[in-house]
């Protein structure tokens, strides 16, 4: 819960779950019909490890395994392998692409935040080449990893007050460059507000994400269509301490503004799950 | 490890938090890696969709040139709906006539409404003021396909069983054989011509003489083809072909147009697959195709310029298209078209993989 505060020798291990279904399409910010009936499941599995050097060094690494279903109605003549239309399904899932972070701990100077810098790199590991049932490799949005290597940098800061911890973070990843099909992903960037009650046995919160996302890019450099857009969250959080270094939670992230380019499919919530065991050497 | 701030330290925090907050906003709104003005060019106006579910099999639909009605071919429920567009869509009336019926005219008086049967050897005559039906035409033709109101007194019907069609003067009701080929069939605004779309070929043929003569004036286009729709436009001036190969998909793109005077080629409608139907405005100025084939992004009816007979906007629909199944309304402020909307298909329903509801579409 307090990741701003790095220990020598200890290593935080994590599993993450996350689950979105997204089958309400929007036109900008407007409820729009759906018209071929499309959704997306879209589920992640993380592993989450981090290791304090010393105390002020950090190293993370998150490992993804993602799991891609998109569903639609075709209308006649839509898809060539499927002329009169009908469902299509198009699916990937296996290894996402690696998160690997350096975090360093300014030096905590009470009463201020403590505050942690984060920078480290997407890698492209993953596979951009799913195809359908018809051997077709499919849109690159659908695809599990983004194929190429790119920065990404965090801030966060954290501060107690009375009984409650306030935390700000902002995150961002910044693609460089197209993958090798000229697939190029928006820029990532997130900013984080939360409130956490650090409870004996019980713990909760509430967070306030909010999201923006530039456009994707395709054909080294042609604007992508209804991608991008800006999204907040409010997410209730409730966790439970099932041993002394062994947490587990739950949240529900609910969009409460949400501000696409052209129409795409949205969720109105996600589910996310959490566990962390602090293990110190 | 907590130690005592020095001034100089506790100004750095404090301006490391200002950067953070700075950081976020700037992010949030203009920051250059975080712009999002760039947009692509927008070509459809995606608006929620205006439709009456019906549910129903529409084998032909027409529009009242006075009323605000729109009468819709029920072939399967042997019914003809009036649907009142005047507000809110609504079937207004429906009149159940006989077996299957499959083609719509309007007198050129406007007012009786004649409808072939398919599924029988008749046409019901219907009282377009009381909307009952007011007489029934026996004809000697079995299957029957297409009917056109060349006068008030003088319809002209094909079938698909047969290689010519037959003619009817009213009120006797006395058939007669004619040379024309069966096919789908239109007649000149003055009533004197009688246009024939059939499987390889587009012909002309006189009436002013008091006798049927084949003009000289042909088109064909080289291939077996289905019919989807044939249309003149309210001006006289134009035919509007919609030809389907049922052998290869891909072989049509377009819909053609010939001159209505001398059968000319005049133009080609390029929609990327066989056209359905088509609605055109009443100076001729604007063409509406229903194609066949969704794009990408769904199904769209495409305008085009009737001068320049280049794409001008696109309307984008709720379901695959319909043949015969557009038409415009007396204003040019709307269009109808049938719609078979994705996910109804396929269920356990007996007999429902033909339905089809009524869209209306605002024209920008």
């Amino acid at each position: 819960m307090q990741y701003n505060k790095i220990v020598q020798g200890q290593l935080i291990v994590g599993a993450n779950y996350e689950y979105e279904f997204l089958t309400d399409p929007i036109y900008g910010t407007r409820s729009i019909p759906n018209i071929n009936r499309e959704r997306t499941n879209n589920t992640a599995t993380s592993v989450f490890l981090n290791y304090g050097m010393t105390e002020k060094f950090s190293l993370t690494l998150l490992v993804p395994f993602r799991s891609v279903t998109n569903e639609k109605i075709l209308f006649r003549g839509q898809n060539d392998d499927q002329y009169n239309g009908g469902k299509y399904t198009r699916h990937a899932s296996g290894l996402g692409d690696i998160v690997v972070m350096f975090n360093y701990a300014l030096p905590h100077l009470s009463p201020l935040p403590s505050v942690l810098v984060s920078a480290g790199v997407k890698l492209a590991n993953a596979s951009i080449d799913a195809t359908d049932k018809y051997g077709k490799r499919f849109s690159d949005n659908l695809q599990i990893g983004s194929g190429s290597v790119d920065p990404v940098l965090a801030l966060s800061m954290s501060q107690h007050f009375h009984k409650l911890l306030f935390s700000a973070e902002a995150f961002t990843r910044i693609s460089l460059r197209e993958n090798i099909y000229g697939y190029k992903y928006g820029n990532e960037l997130h900013g984080i507000l939360s409130a956490d009650y650090p409870g004996d046995m019980f713990y909760g919160g509430l967070r306030f994400n909010y999201l923006l996302v530039t456009r994707d890019h395709y054909q080294y450099g042609k604007i992508t269509r209804e991608r991008g857009g800006t999204w907040f969250y409010v997410a209730p959080k409730l966790g439970i301490k099932v041993l002394d270094d062994l947490d587990f939670d739950i949240s529900i992230p609910m969009a409460i503004y949400q501000n696409v380019n052209e129409s795409q499919l949205t969720s109105s919530y996600q589910i996310q799950i959490n566990t962390v065991y602090h293990l110190t050497f | 490890m907590k130690r005592k701030m020095t001034e100089t330290t506790k100004i750095f925090y404090k301006l490391l938090q200002v950067m953070m907050m700075l950081a976020i906003v700037a992010g949030s709104t203009r920051c250059n890696l975080y712009v999002n003005s760039e947009a692509p060019t927008n070509y459809y106006e995606f608006t929620d969709f205006d439709i009456l579910t019906l549910g129903k099999n529409i084998s032909d639909m027409l529009m009242d040139p006075v009323q605000p009605y729109l009468y819709l071919a029920d072939y399967g429920n042997n019914a003809v709906l009036r649907i009142d567009i005047s507000g809110e869509m609504k079937v207004d009336r429906k009149l159940v006539l006989g077996s299957h019926p499959i083609a719509l005219d309007i007198t050129p008086s406007q007012n009786k409404l004649i409808v072939a049967l398919n599924g029988e050897s008749n046409l019901k005559v219907i009282d377009l003021a009381t909307y009952t039906v007011v007489d029934e035409i026996p004809v000697s033709l079995v299957g029957l396909n297409d009917l056109v109101c060349a006068t008030d007194a003088h319809l002209f019907v094909s079938a698909y069983t047969e290689a010519n069609v037959v003619s009817l003067s009213l009120p006797g009701k006395q058939e007669q054989n004619e040379i024309i080929r069966s096919g789908e069939l239109l007649a000149s605004v003055d009533g004197n011509k009688i246009f024939v779309a059939s499987k390889n070929i587009v012909q002309k043929y006189d009436l002013s003489s008091g006798n049927t003569t084949q003009e000289a004036w042909s088109a064909p286009f080289g291939f077996q083809a289905k019919i989807n729709d044939f249309v003149l436009s309210p001006n006289g001036e134009q035919l509007f072909l919609c030809l389907a190969d049922v052998d290869d998909h891909k072989n049509v793109r377009d819909v053609l147009a010939f001159s209505a005077a001398d059968l000319t080629f005049t133009g080609k409608y390029e929609v990327k697959s066989a056209g359905m139907g088509v609605a055109v405005s009443k100076d001729g100025s604007r063409v509406f195709v229903a194609p066949t084939e969704a794009d990408g992004a769904g199904v769209f009816v495409v305008e085009f310029d009737g001068a320049t007979k280049l794409e001008k906007d696109y309307y984008l629909v709720a379901g695959n298209l319909k043949a015969k199944g557009i038409a415009i309304d007396q204003n040019d402020e709307y269009l109808y078209v049938a719609i078979d909307s994705p996910g109804d298909d396929d269920s356990f329903e007996p007999y429902n993989n033909n339905s089809f509801d009524l869209q209306r579409i605002k024209l920008h």
